[in-house]
């Protein structure tokens, strides 16, 4: 290759208006180093290493922030150094022991390596780059989730690096079956985005119909795996319910993977998310299948009771004691409305208070640093609940039921659709403060066609229940042993629904 | 113009809660009315008619697959006289869902809530049934399904719950006098079954009309069951006299339960009747806008529904002038023009279609 012939075609090329596309890594190193300085500025944290060896000269690029400091000096500067002797010209390949080395040719190629935390070797009067695996630097480890607590189980949960979370899967699932579709969303933020899924597993049309949604997203930036939600949800997305399931657990998301879901990793958030989600996915945790079958089954009844609850109780209790007197059987009766004497508020107007109250404080509790939580505690329930009864202002009736709705809303597994029952409370409240049962009633119904018309990925929503899928039911409402549930659920995976090798699904085709 | 399918269960499950609950709701009074402590007499004879009914339905929306009522009457009568019988078919779908919404909105505020003006609940159901309909025949079908799944073990936890206040002797002595008022509970009874007409819209959506005749019979008999609890309930636990003057028998029977902690289970009827009103305004309501946008030609129903659900609003209260009117229309005049509408027409149509040479069929099987 003789240098002087090409390099007036570069220098020419270089001050025609070219496309970024087109433009390729330059023959000068001291022209190359110019380039890119002037792409990210003088002062900013790409750092420039200049060596040389005879007549060869050779820069490292690398942007301080994004490698880790001891691969760069083991692995890159002191492979060279090594070399330096065995190194005569550029077009050899050079022999790096970093776990990725790519030759490349394009300007914007190095750029976005540079931006991945690779560091590139430039060397004088050769057009190409190497760009060697470097990237690193400080990452939270894996701990344990805060968010997603269970007595036995698991502890794992995933953090902020996507490599870290596809390996916490892979550790798990060790099939070759695991497909991994990988691509950068976000003009400015160029975040990984994976979608994995077990080929043979997951329906084939839910799969494409999950990768042409991300490809059909076009933003500035996704910093959550909540963008992506929001972006790819069915286009009946102003509905309070969540049609996207979200974990931050390796556990949680193998298994959906194993019952033929598809997830989704972003790059930067422990927040994994999985598809087709049916209303059963939300109210199970992942505890149920790390407790034996019958405690696991009377926890799922009893949480299933309590979210419920959790929706209906303050609107009944408005109900009852505002409409329908004659419902409550008398003794009781006068033990509330005992209570309630001299209370200058209708109890419609008391409970919203109350529940304001409460989410005023749950609000509060969330938002202030751990060590000043407690004190929240102190005011809410003392000072807030008890001094608010003994003032006569709202009956202690009210307190416990707006206390139980608070507590059973805690008992729901998946924080996103415990806030989907908060809201629902409230307007539950407001129809039947004014039309009593019926005013319940009509809310119920009204939330049942709503959720009847849900569908994730073209599943609906209430999947087992409504279609009825007699099968699925074995982990609904409870679970059955291991040993009978042999068949993935029907909704979802379609293709290879035995999870044993005696199910009934292999005896019929035997 | 609807490119969703039901399953066949789920069809006959719209017919099965929709006419099971207004039935209980407003026909056991009537038929007991008619035929007193007779009135099983009356269900069993009413079982050869609504196995009729159901025949009738089946096979004529099997002869005509993929077409509904309003297609199929047009090809068996031609375009200007099938219009017009589609049209009587269509005001009877009308009156028949302000018949049960009136029927509804009474029992609220007579039984329930007696203060509250009756149009809120015309306006609050028609709100859901209207919000159904947009959401399409498979919206409704399935949350008709979850509806059932509430609905039965309900009835037969009232049906246990009541057991030891009834006493069979009230049925004694039979046939008093002569079979007439028993073939007269019969006659109302065949026009309560005859709605299930209805259904006649929505086959054409059905995946799978095989073995549509077997099923739909045994959907009949299913409803007749049905009816076994509460005309027989009834009668035994408030004997012929009383149960003749009540006007929500089967509610009253919910309210008097009382066993140990358990009193006062009025809110499982509310409850019951809600959501079953609610199944049967949607499927009539769906029926009514989906038959005149096939009449018309229009592409798309959906702009019919609010126009529609404010015309039967206004319609069940002009309807009758108090839940009196509303009975006395039931048992005098109701059960000939029903059984007319939904069962006579029906047969007719179907014995002219065997005559006719079904040139539409034919067409559709050349293309």
């Amino acid at each position: 290759m003789s240098r002087n012939d090409k390099e007036n075609e570069q220098s020419s090329s270089e001050h025609s208006k070219e496309p970024e596309e087109n433009k390729v890594v330059l023959y000068d190193l001291a022209e190359n180093i110019k380039r890119y300085k002037d792409v990210f500025g003088e002062d900013s944290d790409l750092s420039v290493r200049y060596m040389q060896h005879e007549n060869l000269k050779m820069a490292i690029l690398f942007i301080d922030s994004l490698v880790e400091k001891e691969i760069m000096d083991q692995h890159v500067i002191h492979v060279l150094n090594n070399q330096l002797n065995d190194i005569v010209s550029a077009d050899e390949e050079i022999i790096l022991s970093t776990s990725k080395t790519k030759k490349i040719t394009k300007h914007k190629e190095v750029l976005e390596h540079l931006l991945q935390g690779y560091s590139i070797i430039l060397f004088d009067g050769y057009p190409i780059a190497y760009a060697a695996e470097t990237a690193g630097g400080d990452r939270r480890p894996v701990t344990e989730s805060s968010v997603e607590t269970v007595v036995r189980g698991p502890r794992e949960s995933f953090n902020e690096s996507i490599m870290t979370n596809i390996g916490l899967i892979r550790r798990r699932v060790h099939t070759p079956h695991l497909q991994i579709y990988k691509k950068e969303l976000g003009k400015e933020s160029k975040t990984s985005v994976a979608v994995l899924y077990i080929k043979g597993i997951a329906k084939d049309n839910i799969v494409e119909e999950v990768i042409s949604r991300i490809d059909n997203i076009s933003i500035d930036a996704v910093l959550d795996s909540l963008y992506i939600e929001e972006l790819i949800e069915d286009p009946q997305r102003y509905s309070p319910f969540p049609t996207i399931f979200n974990s931050e657990r390796p556990d949680r998301i193998s298994a959906g993977l194993l019952e033929g879901r598809i997830a989704i990793i972003v790059d930067g958030t422990p927040v994994v998310l999985l598809v087709p989600a049916t209303i059963g996915l939300f109210l199970t945790s992942n505890e149920d299948y790390y407790q034996r079958y019958d405690i696991s089954s009377l926890m799922k009844i009893l949480r299933g009771g309590a979210f419920v609850l959790s929706i209906i109780l303050p609107g009944l209790y408005v109900a009852l004691l505002t409409y329908h007197q004659e419902m409550i059987p008398t003794p009781l009766l006068i033990a509330v409305t005992g209570q309630r004497e001299g209370v200058p508020f209708g109890i419609a107007i008391e409970v919203a208070i109350m529940e304001i109250t409460f989410e005023i404080l749950r609000e509060a509790g969330i938002r202030l640093p751990k060590t000043v939580g407690a004190a929240i505690s102190i005011v809410g329930g003392l000072v807030l609940g008890q001094a608010a009864v003994d003032a006569g202002l709202v009956g202690q009736g009210t307190v416990i039921v707006v206390a139980l709705t608070a507590i059973s809303s805690f008992t729901t597994p998946s924080y996103n659709i415990a806030i989907t029952a908060r809201m629902i409370r409230f307007i539950l409240l407001i129809l039947s403060s004014f039309l009593g049962a019926f005013g319940l009633i009509f809310g119920l119904i009204f939330l049942l066609i709503h959720l009847n018309s849900l569908r994730s990925f073209s599943v609906p929503y209430l999947a087992p229940i409504v279609p009825f899928h007699k099968g699925d039911w074995k982990d609904l409402f409870i679970r059955v042993p291991w040993s009978h549930m042999k068949e993935r659920p029907e909704e979802i995976s379609n293709n290879n629904k035995n999870r044993m090798e005696n199910s009934k699904v292999n005896r019929q085709t035997k | 113009m609807e490119k969703t399918y039901i399953t066949k269960i789920q069809a006959l499950m719209l017919g099965i809660s929709s006419i099971t609950v207004t039935g209980h709701l407003l026909f056991i009074p009537v038929i007991i009315d008619h035929a007193g402590r007779d009135s099983w007499i009356s269900l069993l004879l009413a079982i050869f008619p609504a196995i009729l009914i159901g025949f009738t339905v089946a096979l004529l929306s099997q002869r005509y697959p993929g077409r509904s009522m309003v297609e199929y009457c047009q090809l068996i009568l031609g375009k200007w006289l099938g219009s017009l019988v589609v049209i009587i078919f269509l005001v009877y779908f009308l009156h028949e869902i302000s018949l049960s919404i009136r029927g509804f909105g009474e029992f609220y505020t007579s039984a329930v809530t007696p203060r509250t003006p009756i149009a809120v609940f015309f306006i609050a159901i028609l709100i859901l049934a209207a919000y159904a309909v947009h959401c399409g025949l498979e919206v409704i079908s399935r949350t008709n399904q979850a509806i059932l799944v509430i609905l039965i073990p309900i009835v037969i936890f009232a049906t246990i719950l009541t057991q030891k206040d009834k006493d069979y002797l009230n049925f004694l002595p039979i046939l008093e006098n002569s079979i007439g008022p028993a073939l007269d509970g019969t006659l109302a009874l065949t026009s309560l079954y005859s709605s299930i007409f209805v259904l006649s819209m929505i086959f054409p959506y059905v995946n799978n009309t095989k073995r549509l005749k077997r099923y739909s019979i045994v959907t009949m008999i299913i409803l007749v069951i049905m009816f076994i609890g509460p005309i027989t309930g009834v009668v035994a636990i408030y004997g012929e006299e009383r149960a003749k003057g009540l006007y929500f028998p089967t509610f009253l029977t919910l309210r008097d339960i009382e066993i140990g902690a358990l009193q006062r289970l009025d809110i499982l009827g509310i409850l019951l009747w809600s959501l079953g009103s609610f199944a049967k305004v949607a499927l009539f309501l769906y029926a009514i806008v989906l038959g005149i946008a096939q009449l018309f030609k229009l592409k798309d129903y959906k702009i019919l529904v609010i126009p529609v659900g404010a015309l039967v609003s206004i319609i069940s209260l002009i309807n009758g002038e108090d839940l009196n009117g509303i009975f006395r229309f039931l048992e005098n005049y109701y059960p000939f023009y029903s059984t007319f509408v939904g069962l006579i027409l029906p047969l007719l149509l179907l014995i002219i279609s065997q005559f006719r040479k079904k040139p539409g069929v034919k067409k559709r099987r050349a293309e």
